[in-house]
């Protein structure tokens, strides 16, 4: 057995659940815990809280959002792995926290703030220096950086269906995007409500661990759960017990986690870490526990893997992007899979820049083989709605998504499984001569002809 | 260049006569450590990929000691004692050896010689050459009738199947096949030879592809059905089941999306893989009076297999193991579970669903680089693959559904550029979640014929067809359209944005594999008379292509292409642009469809049927006869 490597965690005395920015009130630091060491070395002592370390490709930097003072905004900093040389980053005004390495020089990191005084999160991409800071998510759902898989796209959590609403927040999803924003789609459909998905890492072989939270687990962390490679669902990992946080790779086969000391439902749990072996489903030794504080959020200190890149496809020159949609009947609302009643037309709902409210930008129509090509404004959350030939809704999307300047979005159905892939089929709508149909403005009359 | 190629390619042809002679006297281990320190010494010598053996078919002996391999860029066939894993045997063969068939007793074997139109007959336990016999233009698959009178060869080229008399050696009769025949499969009782096609029927451009798996009737040596697997092309193995639950054909294939708009890889967005199960009429009791196909899918939903190329039969018929070419993997599927899902999901869902692997799938193993075609030990313990660009076998321990080892077939131990470039080319790793290569789209370094819908600046705008990559190094600029100077443009990270969506190549890479596309020779002609002298009626289309000034833009100095582009009218309703990059002539007649939206299904309608104002060239006037004549002349070239 290799000895463990050099490890990195947070340390805590209080971890509250929820608002991010938040979330140690009484402050935090990272440390590292050396191989065959037992001794935690302290390396942020001149914050008041130092949180989610990450490693660079080389394994000798350290990304790390840290708070300078008790109220402080959050700022994105990288250091030396041995506490040297720290830099901040980021120069936010809101808080930016949750980073982590791109390829190429850049990184990707959780914005928090406010949007007409409530409380809003996307992400957003900067160079490693701070610089050409860039927002790479548009709609509601509040974002929070899961991690960037070694495919080259980033994993994020967010609200289900993406909403800004009470009701949505309860639930959250693992959603993946391109690190130019495009190709946002959820990782898999779960349709179980009042399950928080968060806490997650890859694994070696590109399964997705992590965490589900019910509702009422408090702080006291919640369960594991995985997303298997290939596997169209996601399956419980381990007990049922609320337990866990921060699941992260160790070894083959071994995951290190936070586990809660405390009763369940206690208000406060201490966390302390141990092996869990994933073949076994179940935990293995303590790595380390501390008489006091919670550790949280440990990374072993190696090298990883660079993540391959992208090349956008976007046109950041363009004002519009597209979505196609091959077929429409496919959608897993529908009876087997297959919406029955004939579709005529698509909506598309456009919401605000302020956040405010929703407006029509217009109706396209839909082919017979149900595909349908729409260009909207982009950047700017949209949602779809089919119609019937009468102009009854048959299937409203809850979710808000969106196109980035450029991006031809392919949908293969309306909210179809991810299982099945499309038909071979020359969509009816690209022969025709008019489409894209044109979104960009409100659609007055395509609404007066409804409205009679 | 060219010349060049053509004085390798004639060192090639004096080397492997010499060779024969060393292979005549190969028969114990002594000799064939001897032949491997030659072979070895020719290989430092020269340092060039003629070297590298490129074993691409193998099959048993009847007594299940020995694994004959074919060897292709090699023009051998090697005999692996499967007991000491070691080479004990070697004979030269023709040029481009693609298969070999066993005679039922065992005592000769047969392979074809993809470039030289003939047969090889070799005799098993001396290991020499007895006899050549002419076949039809480009064989690959070969197989005996259970009488072993009766040789059965696919002619990929002449896209039709030969009948020779083993007796006489003589050619008793050719059954059209479709387009590009490639293997050939006794049924387990002796009945019927199935024939799998590589690319699909020549039809509508708009329309998804439809394959076909000809079933010839052994005793009437007549066609009895041409069965068609829709939606699919390459059809590169056939696989009968064994046993009182058998009688079931397995056909890898893939199942391309060219009609859709190529803007992204995730969901089985552009190709999937898989293989056809089909169910022959008259093969499982009297009940079933019409073949029966239904196609399941071997990619997951994250992960896919590019290339399914070989399938084999344990002999208790368990496990059917496929191996995928382009994904460097060998899968083992439990045919209890497949049967279940073939049962429990409708046909028509079944074949776009990418959730059947892991109900069917028991094992995926690694293999050697491009793996193609796959036997198992009539003890059914081993299963052997062959590793096309490894030069190597790879055994997988059957009941354990573990890889045992590899077998070193020899060959030099160093990659040189164009050997690490063929493998980028078959290596489906640089695309999103290993979706496909270019391989994929270019068998056999060729087309797929189809017609694609490219991401464009217009979706759905501006449809192309494959383009060949056979001889294309002096052809430059590249694309229908003539945009890309050159092919590190057209396979850097072009590919990578608009195609692969993942990374793509790095510089060195893709220097590889630009180095080795330019090094994809043009197949023989066989339209062309062996001294270069052209028939009258090609003689008569020559001077009519010049009269007709059809030079000007096929320049014959440079491939018959003027290296720019013309608008010659053929444009479609759905192209933005009536200019198209001329193409080169060279082996023309191998490659339909014609025209850049692959529309033309064969070289008279460019102009009876594609040239309605006399643009592309002056034809209205032509007589049938005249036509023909340059159509003779064109399959010259």
């Amino acid at each position: 057995m290799s000895p463990r490597p050099d490890l990195l965690f947070v340390q805590a005395e209080t971890i509250l659940d929820g608002n991010a920015p938040q979330r140690f009130p009484s402050g935090s630091q990272i440390v590292r815990l050396p191989s065959e060491s037992k001794r935690p070395l302290e390396l942020t002592p001149e914050f008041f809280a130092a949180a989610d370390p990450q490693v660079d490709f080389s394994g000798a930097k350290i990304l790390f959002s840290a708070q300078k003072n008790a109220g402080a905004k959050w700022q994105i900093w990288e250091m030396n792995a041995d506490g040297s040389e720290k830099r901040q980053i980021t120069n936010c005004t809101g808080d930016c926290l949750r980073a982590a390495y791109l390829p190429d020089g850049e990184i990707v990191f959780t914005v928090e703030g406010l949007r007409s005084g409530r409380p809003e999160s996307y992400l957003a991409v900067s160079k490693i220096d701070g610089s050409q800071m860039h927002r790479i998510t548009f709609g509601p759902g509040n974002f929070w950086l899961e991690t960037v898989l070694r495919d080259g796209r980033v994993l994020a959590s967010a609200s289900s269906p993406l909403q800004d609403t009470e009701a949505a927040r309860k639930t959250r999803l693992l959603y993946t995007l391109r690190p130019d924003g495009a190709a946002l789609e959820a990782l898999r459909c779960e349709h179980q409500s009042s399950v928080r998905r968060g806490d997650a890492a890859e694994l070696e072989d590109g399964s997705i661990i992590f965490v589900r939270k019910g509702s009422a687990n408090g702080t006291s962390g919640g369960t594991l759960a995985e997303v298997r490679k290939n596997d169209p669902g996601e399956s419980a990992v381990g007990g049922l017990a609320p337990k866990y946080r921060s699941p992260r790779p160790l070894s083959a086969g071994t995951v290190i986690v936070s586990r809660s000391s405390a009763p369940r439902g206690a208000s406060q749990a201490k966390f302390d870490l141990y092996a869990f072996d994933l073949k076994k489903q179940m935990d293995g030794d303590l790595i380390y526990s501390d008489p006091k504080l919670s550790s949280i959020q440990a990374v072993p200190l190696i090298a990883n893997p660079v993540p391959k890149r992208f090349w956008s496809t976007l046109n950041m020159e363009s004002q519009a992007g597209y979505f196609i949609s091959l077929n429409s009947y496919v959608s897993t609302e529908g009876i087997k899979g297959r919406l029955a009643a004939a579709i005529a037309r698509v909506r598309v709902i456009s919401l605000e820049n302020t956040g405010t409210g929703e407006r029509s930008l217009g109706e396209a129509p839909v082919e017979k083989d149900g595909s349908f090509y729409v260009e909207v404004p982009a950047n700017q959350p949209v949602r779809f709605e089919l119609l019937d030939a009468n102009g009854q809704t048959i299937v409203a999307e809850r979710s808000w998504i969106w196109a980035r300047p450029g991006e031809q979005h392919g949908c293969p159905g309306c909210h179809g499984d991810k299982a099945l892939a499309p038909e071979n089929r020359w969509p009816l709508t690209l022969k025709r001569f008019d489409t894209p149909t044109a979104l960009l403005e409100k659609n007055d009359a395509a609404e007066a002809a409804h409205a009679h | 260049m060219r010349a060049k190629l053509t004085t390798r390619l004639q060192a090639l042809g004096a080397l492997a006569g010499s060779l024969v002679l060393a292979g005549a006297i190969v028969t114990t281990f002594g000799v064939s450590r001897l032949y491997a320190a030659q072979a070895g010494a020719q290989s430092a010598a020269s340092g060039s990929q003629e070297n590298y053996l490129t074993p691409v078919e193998l099959k048993f002996s009847h007594d299940g000691t020995k694994l004959y391999v074919v060897c292709e860029d090699d023009d051998s066939l090697l005999a692996v004692d499967v007991t000491t894993r070691r080479v004990v045997a070697k004979v030269k063969v023709g040029h481009k050896p693609k298969d070999v068939a066993v005679s039922p007793d065992g005592r000769t074997l047969y392979v074809s010689n993809e470039w030289d139109d003939t047969v090889s007959e070799i005799d098993a336990a001396s290991f020499t050459s007895r006899r050549t016999f002419v076949t039809g233009w480009g064989p690959v698959g070969v197989t005996t009738d259970r009488t072993g009178k009766v040789l059965y060869v696919a002619n990929s080229i002449g896209n039709d199947v030969s009948l020779l008399d083993l007796t006489s050696g003589a050619e008793i009769k050719r059954l059209a096949s479709w387009r590009s025949p490639h293997n050939l499969s006794l049924s387990l009782d002796g009945r019927r030879v199935y024939v799998a096609n590589l690319l699909g029927h020549l039809g509508s451009p708009n329309e998804p592809p439809v394959s076909e798996l000809m079933v010839i009737d052994t005793a009437k040596q007549r066609v009895a059905e041409r069965i068609e697997i829709p939606g699919v092309l390459e059809l590169r193995h056939i696989a009968e089941a064994p046993g009182p639950k058998g009688g079931y054909l397995l056909v890898p294939f893939i199942r391309p999306k060219n009609l859709n708009p190529l803007i992204q890889v995730a969901g089985g967005w552009i190709l999937t893989h898989g293989m056809a199960v089909v169910r022959v009429a008259g093969t499982n009791g009297a009940s079933l009076t019409k073949s029966f196909v239904t196609q399941i899918l071997l990619d997951d939903v994250d992960q896919y297999f590019a290339g399914t190329n070989g399938v084999a039969f344990t002999p208790d018929g368990r496990h059917a193991l496929v191996t995928s070419s382009e994904a460097d993997t060998v899968s083992a599927v439990d045919t209890a579970k497949l049967e279940r899902r073939l049962h429990q999901v409708p046909a028509e869902e079944l074949a776009n669903r990418l959730d059947s692997a892991r109900e069917i799938v028991e094992r995926r193993l690694e293999t050697g680089a491009n793996p193609t075609g796959i036997v198992i030990s009539p003890d059914g313990r081993f299963a052997y693959i062959v590793n096309r660009l490894s030069d190597s076998l790879t055994v997988v321990d059957v009941p354990r559904l573990q890889v045992r080892g590899t077998i070193d077939l020899g060959g030099p131990k160093q990659l040189t550029q164009l050997r690490r470039g063929e493998q980028m080319f078959h290596a489906a790793r640089f695309c999103f979640q290993g979706q496909f290569a270019c391989a994929t789209c270019h068998p056999d370094n060729h087309i797929d014929g189809v017609a694609w819908n490219l991401e464009t600046p217009q979706l759905g705008r501006d449809r192309v067809a494959n383009r060949t990559l056979r001889g294309i190094a002096e052809t430059a600029p590249y694309k229908w359209n003539g945009h890309n100077p050159d092919l590190e443009t057209q396979c850097g990270p072009r590919i990578a944005k608009f195609l692969f969506h993942s990374e793509g190549f790095n510089h060195t890479q893709l220097a590889d594999l630009v180095a080795f596309i330019k090094s994809i020779p043009l197949p023989p002609n066989g339209h062309l008379a062996a001294n270069g002298e052209l028939t009258p009626a090609q003689e008569r289309g020559r001077a009519i292509f010049f009269r007709k000034n059809c030079d000007t833009c096929h320049t014959p100095a440079t491939h018959y292409t003027a290296k720019t582009s013309f608008d010659v009218g053929t444009a479609t309703k759905y192209d933005t642009s009536g200019l198209f990059d001329v193409p080169q002539l060279d082996r023309i007649v191998q490659r339909p469809p014609y025209l850049h939206s692959g529309e033309a299904n064969s070289l008279e309608e460019l102009w009876t049927t594609y040239n309605p104002e006399d643009k592309h060239g002056v034809t209205s006037d032509m007589s049938k006869e005249e036509l023909n004549d340059l159509i003779e002349f064109l399959k010259s070239l």
